[in-house]
């Protein structure tokens, strides 16, 4: 196998765990003190304890969150993956003010990891649509035309 | 028959000829006529006039807008881009929006895909545009708990 095939691999183990809450297998794909750029991840812990706690964070608000790889490639040490995150607001959204309102969310986040060569994931990158989601959940105005 | 160096080297030059320097003419080049935009504008057409008014739209709303690339992944027919989009938010940041005056930073990750010919025939992107909103104080307080 490939780096990169190990490496897509090991994304895909890594989303299925984070859909199931197995964070022995989040803590085997990713290194502790991984680096993740990320807006709002200022917000969470550094490193992987942070992630945990942002999925755990995201399961408060909706109990029945999916996440689904719509798309994956990569190159090098990287690996490109595009995600769909489905769920229902019946936890509300703390950080956002959000109180618990039974909206459907269906948004999708873009990111890009780089691995060691062991396969483990070092630093990502990712962009949410959050605009996106806080529309569904009724707290930011649609954009005009929309 | 193109190359993931060469749809990568595709994406660079669309970046800095249509969206920094203005060439609207090199994407009507380059974007294939069955092109599908996954990300259109709000209102905007999924289709290859739509994605052209979208680039014009950009240049209209942030004349000073530049895109500086963090880094390019090319794999197969796919090219993935991370990059930040600075400008000053001069005539409102999207149609609608009053003007702020002020500069922002706004991160992005796209993805295009091309055909065997080096034509790029679909787009998707994903955009800081609540950070951004953030930055402009543009965001609608949260409603109090």
């Amino acid at each position: 196998m490939s780096d990169v095939a190990r490496n897509i691999e090991l994304v895909e183990r890594l989303e299925r765990a984070y859909n199931e809450r197995d964070y022995d297998t989040v803590r085997a794909c990713v290194a502790a003190d991984f680096v993740a750029n990320t807006p709002g991840a200022d917000q969470v812990p550094a490193g992987i304890e942070g992630a945990i706690a942002a999925n755990e964070g995201a399961v408060s608000s909706f109990s029945d969150k999916r996440s689904e790889i719509l798309e994956i490639f990569g190159d090098g040490d990287r690996v490109v993956s595009h995600v769909r995150m489905t769920g229902t607001n019946d936890g509300g959204i703390a950080w956002a003010g959000v109180p618990a309102n039974g909206k459907s969310i269906d948004t999708d986040w873009i990111q890009i990891s780089r691995h060691g060569d062991d396969g483990v994931i070092q630093e990502t990158w990712a962009q949410m649509d959050l605009a996106k989601m806080m529309g569904q959940v009724g707290a930011m105005p649609a954009p005009e035309g929309m | 028959m193109t190359t993931p160096e060469h749809n990568a080297a595709t994406v660079r030059e669309l970046i800095q000829r249509v969206l920094n320097e203005g060439d609207i003419g090199f994407a009507e080049k380059t974007l294939s006529e069955s092109y599908v935009e996954r990300s259109p504008m709000p209102g905007g057409t999924a289709d290859k006039a739509g994605a052209i008014a979208m680039f014009t739209m950009m240049r209209e709303q942030t004349p000073d807008m530049r895109i500086q690339v963090g880094e390019v992944i090319a794999s197969g027919n796919k090219v993935a881009v991370r990059s930040t989009m600075t400008g000053t938010d001069t005539m409102g940041f999207m149609p609608g929006m009053p003007p702020t005056g002020k500069s922002f930073a706004m991160g992005a990750i796209d993805v295009f895909t091309f055909d065997d010919a080096g034509m790029n025939t679909e787009h998707y992107g994903v955009y800081d545009i609540m950070g951004t909103m953030g930055q402009l104080g543009l965001l609608p307080a949260p409603p109090s708990a």
